[in-house]
Formats: structure tokens, C-alpha cells, sequence
């Protein structure tokens, strides 16, 4: 079983089995930006009314993953709701998928904080002062959350893609704020990775203890601003919210 | 629950020995992973669902999983419980008990559950309602975002039961017999069901050489995946894969020499090939397998995967019926909504026990 769909014009959604209880979503088109951007329309759109025996929806930057429960379902049933509920809501999910908050990151970049900062510049052939005003200047959208609800972004505007790094980091920070291709990510908690780090905000941005847990939400946008050491350290451990976006 | 005028009682669990790492534990988040968190919950879903339908419980219930060594616990008054997983020594006080039963433990007693054999996990329900603090709807652990749930030596956890005691001690078990099928974990190589996975035809020869090689799990396998040392081989000109969303039990191949078998905690594939996604009626038997543990594989085709995947749900709810008739005739406290349930003849890989 495979179906392919055209959603519009050069963009089309392909759909195929992935074990016994989920499909895999991709969608197809020239250009990474609009693959990447009716993909989070393509999640919305499957949200807004998910589908009888579909337990989960796991986004990837360029693909949805569909989970279903195969007591009651099959592949060729769910494959079939999902082009409906797609064909419904893509339209409409165009303006749908934006939620209008903007939230501010306090950002220190480099140095101890961004250890990857002077190594993604030379590799763009910019200064890493470039790179930083390059990255602050774009609003980034957040088009998923990530493991352990990390905010993801895509459209970075960088001249070329980042590398990842040749070896995992074992451990980065919480706060982290990542690069790799041209997506970004913050990591909400300690752990490995294979992005570069190119600084750190002091905010928490995801606390268990905390309600909300976290207060973003794919379609948030999230505007990065560059910190100070002093200021680093007077904002070290709050709570990421639309109210310290007014700072 | 059933009996309108049942009284719930508080009873203290208290933890003497820990185990090496014993979890309060359920079936998992439901609709997390959109939220970028994994749906996490027992290791062995089956044998989970299986010690909270035995003591009356819904299979959604939380419920210890325990692993390795030993593991104790005193109780404060009369409960109702059950121990299924991997074989072990299941002892109330000094007295054996049978896994795979509802067991009566007394006030006071001390329930054991040590030397597992052949597993890994045991699962200890309890009738009735743990005490625990729930993170986006379930108890479950998620211990990289800070929500550990281990018990250690001399914690306490609450329970909320209608049990009372009204039973001879220990064996409630000779009043029913139960349709349970109990994994059989003593083969000395277990064979998972395995169906082709995005990247399968993309490494040459990888399904004949899964099929007829034997593999040793690596210890440092977790909730996140299991670690399979063994023959591998890698993908040849494969473009970059774009990180994307992985099922429970696909099989990846990293860039070292191994398979993982990517389980509940998982998240996002860091862009290796995917060559294989173990049947969902394989996953629990992966829950049982300790470092060590030599695996081979079994290609089988999706329908296949799901007919093997239902016959499980089949008898689950057969067990889940059998068991409200047989507690609501006993005056014993059932929750869950009481279906209809049909056998469809015997479990593969399990054998019939009444209990």
C-alpha cells in the first residue's frame, strides 16, 4: 500500500506503512521550505480532527508519523482518513498554523556558551558577529516540538546549511540554542547531541513542576535576542513566557 | 467500580528492599508524542495489563515494574496483588506464591519478588489505586525531563483499596481458573516477528542476514532501545534521511556495529536507516530481554504482524471478562467496563495455564 496526493500545485503528500501500526507521511516538493512548511500545515490539518483509531501524531521536520491502534484499524483505513482529513484542512491550515505570540529568548552566543560559534562561521565564511545578527534579525517559527518538548524552528537564514557535529556531543546544557542545516533548536534539559551550539539562553524553558509545562506551541514565533554575561546571570533560571517576551 | 456501597481504605506500601530499579509504571502518555514526549509506560505491556486485570484493576492502573535482584515490601493491611513478568521467587513472608494469580497477602506481611529467571521485569499490581504524582495524565517515567518515579529503601507509596480481608491467606487462586497465556521467555534463542522497514531494500542482503544470524543484547539497553551486538551491515549510498518520527520497535542500524531496537521512550531517528519494525506483538517479549540475551529474526508481512498483534488483544479481553464475573460473583472489588470476549483458539508463543 503507498498513495500519493497532490495538496497544490508542485506539492504532493506520499504515504506509506511503517510496521504494523503507523503510516509514514512525507511530503514531496523541490524546495525544502515549502516541503517543510506544508508539512506543519499537514499536522494541523490531521490535529484538527484526528481520525477514528489514530492514537498519535510524531512530527518530523519534512514528514509525519501516524500511529494507530491495530485492534481497530488498519493501514488502507487510515491512509484513506488521513487524505480526507488533509484534503479538508490543508487550505484552511494555511493561516491556521500561525498562532500570532511572539516570545522573546534572552541569548548569550560564544564563548563558553557557544563553543561551536566560531567553527559554524568560518564554515559559512562569515564572522561569528555575522552569524549571530543573521540569526537574531529572522523571527523563527516553531514547526514541532522535539524530543522532551524542545522547540524546533526551520528557516534559519544562513547562507548554506550547518553541519552536524562529527562526533555526538555526551552532554550540552539545558537552554542550549542549537543549529543544524538549516533548522534551529533549543534543548530544554541536559543531554547528547549532534547539533552545534552556538549559545545559551538562561531561561528555563521547559519545567515538569511548571503549569504550563512549557509555554510555546508549534506555530509560536520565537525572537532571539543577544545577552550580556551580566544580564545572563540576573535571568538565570526563570520561566520562559509570553511575559518575559515584553522585556 | 461495581459495588456501590464498597468503602475505600488507605493502605502504606512500604519499600525494604529496592531492587536494582523498581518504577511505579502504567501503559503510558496518551497523546504526548505530539507534544514531543514520548508515550513511555511498562517495558512489557502484556504482562503489565495482565497483573492489573488479575487483581481487578483496569490495565491502565499503575503498578510496579521491578527490575533485577531483589525486591521487598511490607504492607499495612490486607491486599489483593499479583506478580507476572519474567519468572522469579514470589514468596509472602516465607510462603512460595504462583505468579500469573491473585494473590491475598495479610497485614503486616512482607511481599518478595527475587532471582528472576530468563526475563528481566517484573510486574507487581496491587487491587486498587496507587498513590502518585502523574505527569501529562500518567504515572510513567520520564526521567530526562525530570520525572524519575523510583522507589528506593524506605519510601512509602499510598494505596486507595475496596479490598477487604475475607479470604484464607494467600492462595484466592484455587477459586477461579483463569485463561491467562503465559509467555514462554525459557527458549535459549527467542525470535522476534519482524516486517520490512523504510530502508530495508536499501541494505543489501540485511533480511537473510537478520534471519540467520543470532544476536547478543548489550547492556547498556534501556527504555530508549535495545542494543544488539552482531552481524550488521551498512546502507550503500544512501542520501541524508531527514530526521523524522520512528514507530516502537523499528530496527535501526547506527553507524557502529549494531542494531537497536528503538523502544517507548524513544524519539526522533538521528537520520540512520531504518531496516526492519518488530511486530507489535513482539514488543512485549523485547521488554523481557536482559543483557545477554541471544535474539534472531523472523520476517513476516504486515497482516501477518496485526492478525498476531489482535489474537493478543483477544485474550487480554477474554481475561479482562472472565475475571468481572469471576470477582463481581465473589464480592470481590472489579473495575473496567465488562466486555464480551471471544478465544480465537491458542496464543502463538504462549501456553494456556489456569490459574
Amino acid at each position: 500500500m503507498e498513495s500519493t496526493t497532490v495538496l497544490e500545485s508542485g506539492v504532493s503528500l506520499r504515504i506509506q506503512p511503517f510496521g504494523d501500526s503507523a503510516l509514514m507521511l512525507d511530503v514531496l516538493a523541490e524546495d525544502r521550505l515549502v516541503r517543510q512548511e506544508a508539512t506543519v500545515r499537514v499536522r494541523s490539518s490531521i490535529l484538527l480532527e484526528v481520525p477514528f483509531g489514530v492514537l498519535d501524531v510524531v512530527a518530523g521536520f519534512e514528514s509525519l508519523l501516524v500511529e494507530f491502534d491495530a485492534d481497530r484499524v488498519e493501514h488502507e483505513g487510515v491512509d484513506q482518513a488521513v487524505r480526507l482529513a488533509v484534503s479538508l484542512g490543508f487550505a484552511r491550515s494555511a493561516d491556521a498554523t500561525a498562532s500570532g505570540r511572539v516570545l522573546e529568548v534572552p541569548t548569550l552566543f560564544g564563548g563558553e556558551f557557544g563553543p561551536d560559534l566560531e567553527e559554524v562561521a568560518a564554515e559559512l565564511d562569515l564572522t561569528a558577529a555575522e552569524v549571530v545578527d543573521r540569526f537574531v534579525d529572522r523571527p523563527l517559527t516553531i514547526s514541532l516540538l522535539g524530543a522532551a518538548m524542545a522547540p524546533m524552528m526551520h528557516g534559519v537564514d544562513l547562507p548554506a546549511d550547518v553541519s552536524r557535529t562529527a562526533l555526538p556531543r555526551t552532554r550540552v546544557e539545558g537552554g542550549s540554542v542549537m543549529l543544524a542545516g538549516s533548522n534551529a533548536i533549543i534543548s530544554p534539559f541536559p543531554g547528547p547531541t549532534g547539533w552545534r551550539v552556538i549559545g545559551r539562553t538562561p531561561l528555563t524553558i521547559c519545567d515538569i513542576e511548571h503549569d504550563p509545562v512549557v509555554s510555546y506551541a508549534p506555530g509560536d514565533v520565537l525572537r532571539f535576542r543577544a545577552i550580556e554575561r551580566v544580564e545572563f546571570e540576573s535571568l538565570a533560571g526563570a520561566f520562559l513566557s509570553s511575559a518575559t517576551a515584553l522585556s | 467500580m461495581t459495588q456501590g456501597s464498597a468503602t475505600t481504605h488507605r493502605v502504606t506500601l512500604d519499600v525494604l528492599v529496592p531492587g536494582w530499579l523498581t518504577t511505579i509504571q502504567d501503559l503510558g502518555r496518551r497523546g504526548s508524542e505530539r507534544l514531543g514526549v514520548a508515550t513511555g509506560g511498562a517495558a512489557d505491556q502484556y504482562s503489565a495489563q495482565v497483573a492489573n486485570l488479575l487483581v481487578g484493576n483496569e490495565r491502565t492502573a499503575p503498578l510496579l515494574e521491578i527490575m533485577g535482584a531483589e525486591f521487598s515490601v511490607q504492607v499495612s493491611a490486607g491486599v489483593l496483588f499479583s506478580v507476572t513478568g519474567t519468572p522469579a521467587s514470589v514468596l509472602v513472608d516465607d510462603f512460595p506464591v504462583d505468579l500469573w494469580r491473585p494473590v491475598f497477602a495479610a497485614a503486616g506481611s512482607v511481599i518478595t519478588v527475587a532471582t528472576p529467571q530468563d526475563g528481566l521485569r517484573s510486574y507487581l499490581a496491587f487491587n486498587g489505586a496507587l498513590e502518585s504524582g502523574r505527569f501529562l495524565g500518567s504515572v510513567a517515567p520520564d526521567s530526562r525531563m525530570g520525572f524519575p518515579q523510583q522507589l528506593r529503601a524506605g519510601d512509602s507509596v499510598g494505596l486507595d483499596t475496596e479490598y477487604t480481608v475475607f479470604v484464607q491467606p494467600y492462595g484466592v487462586g484455587t477459586w477461579f481458573s483463569l485463561p491467562v497465556p503465559v509467555p514462554d521467555l525459557s527458549a535459549p534463542v527467542w525470535t522476534i516477528d519482524v516486517t520490512d522497514g523504510p530502508e530495508t531494500s536499501a541494505v543489501d542482503g540485511i533480511r537473510e542476514l537478520m534471519a540467520s544470524s543470532t544476536y547478543t543484547v548489550g547492556d547498556k539497553s534501556d527504555h530508549i532501545g535495545v542494543r544488539l551486538g552482531g552481524p550488521v551491515r551498512h546502507p550503500q549510498g544512501l542520501g541524508e534521511i531527514v530526521s523524522h518520527g520512528v514507530p516502537i520497535g523499528a530496527v535501526e542500524i547506527p553507524h557502529s556495529d549494531e542494531l537497536i531496537i528503538l523502544g517507548r521512550a524513544r524519539s526522533l531517528t538521528a537520520g540512520y536507516p531504518i531496516v526492519g519494525v518488530a511486530s507489535s506483538a513482539a514488543l512485549s517479549l523485547l521488554g523481557q530481554a536482559a543483557p545477554g540475551r541471544k535474539i534472531t529474526f523472523r520476517w513476516i508481512d504486515p497482516g501477518e504482524s496485526i492478525a498476531l498483534y489482535r489474537e493478543q488483544r483477544r485474550w487480554l479481553r477474554l481475561l479482562e471478562a472472565r475475571v468481572h464475573s469471576a470477582f463481581e460473583a465473589a464480592g470481590l472489588p472489579v473495575r473496567g467496563v465488562r466486555r464480551s470476549a471471544r478465544p480465537g483458539g491458542a496464543a502463538p508463543g504462549a501456553r494456556a495455564k489456569s490459574a
